[in-house]
């Protein structure tokens, strides 16, 4: 079994149950790498508009409205350029995204297809689905949340799949201090015999679905794990035949009064989000994008919300630790999920061998003792 | 934009530094005790001999704080293994030579370090120099009641610390008392403490058997052995680095020990294996690591 910790939290941060929402930016920005440009500048959009193609897919506007610059924007995966577009709050729909599909008589090899090129989840082979319903972030319930706003809808779906698919099982994973997902479930699952529900620790990184396929023992070779974003995606798409536009993220940390959860259009403006929604207790706070062990610090200017987004902490800047010396006690060996050793990372060959291994859990530098930050000799500084 | 664990876990070197000392305190006033006031208070020592053995551990931490501003380190490390040392050293260690050797050693020992990259264990080092200051006056571990053989002891009294050794050295019960205060501390290395145990109490164990000699039934007693094994050989930055190299290390300074103590009946055996073991400290990583840089 992998060993897995859990993390000491501030129990006095709780994240409110009203979602808020953040659903007419005045700008949006949209992200692309790569991409080829189907659109020029000063355009009118509408929502559903291709605005860049890739080898793989097709990147729709999430508004109406005008397109103004290309520019560079930051997001949780570094630098990018977008294109910034206007908001005109009129809401025109463009295209149909796809042909309404109807799961009570689609064959099961479209489905299959469908899902594979609009969301790379491949089905073929797999007799247990896991919808993994964790946040790995303990300050951050935007998982949970996908499922406690749609869980009706998200049952019929999995059920659904069950038959198409001929799955022998179907497991939600809830952790045990999801108390209002727990009971609403409990209230509905007696109508879906096919659909288990497991509620497991508050453990670090069960959020991460490999870790939770071992932790589960369940082998990954017949599995299946969605996140609840994913079949949030999904259930718009097939049941409200709805374009990807909005997702949910947690705005939260011990740095303002009011930790949410915020349903926020795609490529919305972080700072102005913010400034909008957010009441700060102290203004000398540090924003972090992603979890307290692995995130990163951001400037949210000039940050943006993109599908990679989850979480945002708002917390109380702290006097920098400066790095001791090792003491060689082995815990980061111990701690390691994927079993890396990471008093190696010095040794370009073994770096890269792990580069593609490494969770970047950030649970290594959570438990040294020496303050040693493994993060940044994984992204290049030599000596550990 | 740069990666950060803002969150960490709430013990740190500090706290094991501070376990350390916590762990310590029962010898220090165990050793006031045994060296200064019992006999003090059996007429055989006068008023001024009752703060000896609280000399040695204070000029230790003297010594270890000069020398740490003079090679500008950070002096809590240096004070904790200062302390340690102290506390093996005998009553009968001249009090004068005793800083000047301390010093000088740990001065060779700080520029040796910083010369030579090889790791290896200080404080085993420093340990066994200081045989030097013993050396001075006679080699002797008794105080002076038990030079006047005025008590007799039962093997209770043993255990609890009532025989010869070093100024903390002596109660194999206080020791144990330490190594559980310690073993709270997620960082205390207590793998090398119990394997290194081990590797010195099976062989002595199967050579009282075999040779049927029980004369050597008292080394498994000796104090002085597993003080070493839980305060000089868990050092903070002289051990191996995975749970396995740590145990192996243990078995290999325990085995060595007792191959010392039977053979050659030397009381120092356990600084001498520490000392030569620790120098094998980069081979064992090396084997340790093979496995992760083979995959």
């Amino acid at each position: 079994m992998t060993k897995l910790i859990e993390l000491e939290q501030d129990e006095t941060i709780k994240v409110s149950s009203n979602v808020l929402k953040y659903l007419k930016p005045n700008v949006i920005y949209v992200p692309f790498n790569d991409a080829k440009a189907l659109v020029n500048i000063n355009e009118i959009v509408d929502i559903g508009t291709p605005l860049f193609k890739t080898s793989s897919l097709i990147i729709t506007s999430p508004i109406s409205g005008k397109t103004k610059s290309f520019k560079p924007i930051s997001t949780i995966n570094g630098q990018k350029y977008a294109l910034e577009i206007l908001n005109d709050f009129e809401e025109r729909k463009r295209l149909e995204p796809i042909k309404k599909i109807s799961l009570n008589n689609i064959k099961k090899e479209a489905l299959e297809k469908l899902l594979y090129t609009q969301f790379n989840l491949d089905f073929k082979d797999k007799n247990i689905l896991i919808l993994n319903a964790i946040d790995d972030n303990i300050y951050a319930n935007t998982s949970s949340f996908y499922l406690l706003l749609n869980y009706e809808g998200f049952l019929e779906i999995l059920d659904k799949f069950f038959k198409i698919f001929t799955l022998d099982k179907i497991i939600i994973c809830l952790k045990e201090t999801s108390s209002e997902n727990i009971n609403k479930l409990m209230e509905c699952l007696g109508m879906y015999p096919n659909i288990e529900l497991r509620i497991l620790p508050n453990l670090y990184l069960l959020g991460t679905n490999s870790i939770l396929l071992k932790y589960l023992n369940i082998p990954m070779s017949n599995s299946l794990v969605l996140k609840t974003n994913t079949l949030y995606d999904i259930y718009n798409l097939i049941k409200r035949n709805r374009q990807k536009t909005d997702k949910l993220i947690t705005i939260s940390g011990n740095g303002l009064k009011n930790p949410s959860i915020i349903q926020v259009k795609i490529g919305s403006p972080l700072k102005n989000l913010i400034t909008d929604l957010i009441e700060l207790k102290d203004p000398d706070v540090e924003y972090i994008a992603g979890n307290l062990l692995s995130g990163k610090v951001i400037d949210i200017n000039n940050f943006i919300v993109d599908e990679a987004l989850d979480s945002i902490l708002i917390m109380k800047k702290k006097s920098p630790t400066s790095e001791k010396a090792c003491i060689h006690c082995g815990q980061c060996l111990n701690i390691c999920p994927v079993n890396i050793n990471p008093l190696l990372l010095s040794n370009a060959k073994y770096k890269n061998q792990v580069k593609d291994i490494c969770l970047k859990c950030g649970l290594c530098s959570y438990i040294c003792p020496a303050y040693i930050n493994f993060n940044k000799y994984l992204e290049g500084e030599q000596n550990v | 934009m740069s990666k950060i664990p803002y969150l960490h876990y709430s013990k740190d070197t500090n706290n094991l530094i501070k376990s350390f000392y916590l762990a310590l305190i029962p010898l220090i006033i165990f050793n006031f005790y045994k060296n200064g006031l019992y006999l003090y208070n059996n007429n055989l020592i006068n008023i001024f001999h009752i703060f000896i053995p609280l000399y040695f551990p204070l000029i230790s931490i003297l010594t270890a704080y000069i020398v740490s501003k003079i090679f500008k380190e950070e002096a809590d490390i240096n004070i904790l293994n200062a302390l340690i040392i102290s506390l093996t050293v005998s009553i009968n260690t001249n009090y004068l030579v005793y800083p000047i050797v301390l010093f000088a050693i740990f001065s060779i020992i700080k520029y040796l370090k910083l010369k030579i990259p090889q790791v290896f264990n200080e404080l085993a080092l420093t340990r066994l120099f200081l045989i030097l200051s013993l050396l001075i006056n006679a080699y002797s571990y008794l105080n002076i009641a038990e030079k006047l053989n005025k008590f007799n002891y039962n093997s209770l009294d043993i255990f609890l610390g009532y025989h010869s050794g070093g100024l903390g050295t002596t109660s194999l019960f206080l020791i144990i008392i330490s190594f559980i205060i310690l073993s709270f501390n997620k960082f205390y290395k207590k793998n090398i403490v119990i394997s290194s145990t081990l590797g010195y109490i099976i062989p002595i164990i199967l050579t009282i058997f075999i040779s049927n000699n029980s004369s050597i039934l008292p080394y498994i007693l000796n104090g002085h052995t597993y003080y070493s094994f839980v305060f000089l050989l868990p050092t903070l930055y002289s051990t191996p680095n995975t749970s396995k190299s740590m145990i192996i290390y243990g078995l290999f300074v325990g085995f060595l020990t007792s191959l010392i103590v039977l053979f050659f009946n030397y009381y120092e055996a356990s600084y001498i294996s520490i000392f030569i073991i620790s120098l094998f400290i980069p081979l064992l990583n090396k084997l340790a690591n093979k496995k992760y840089l083979q995959n």
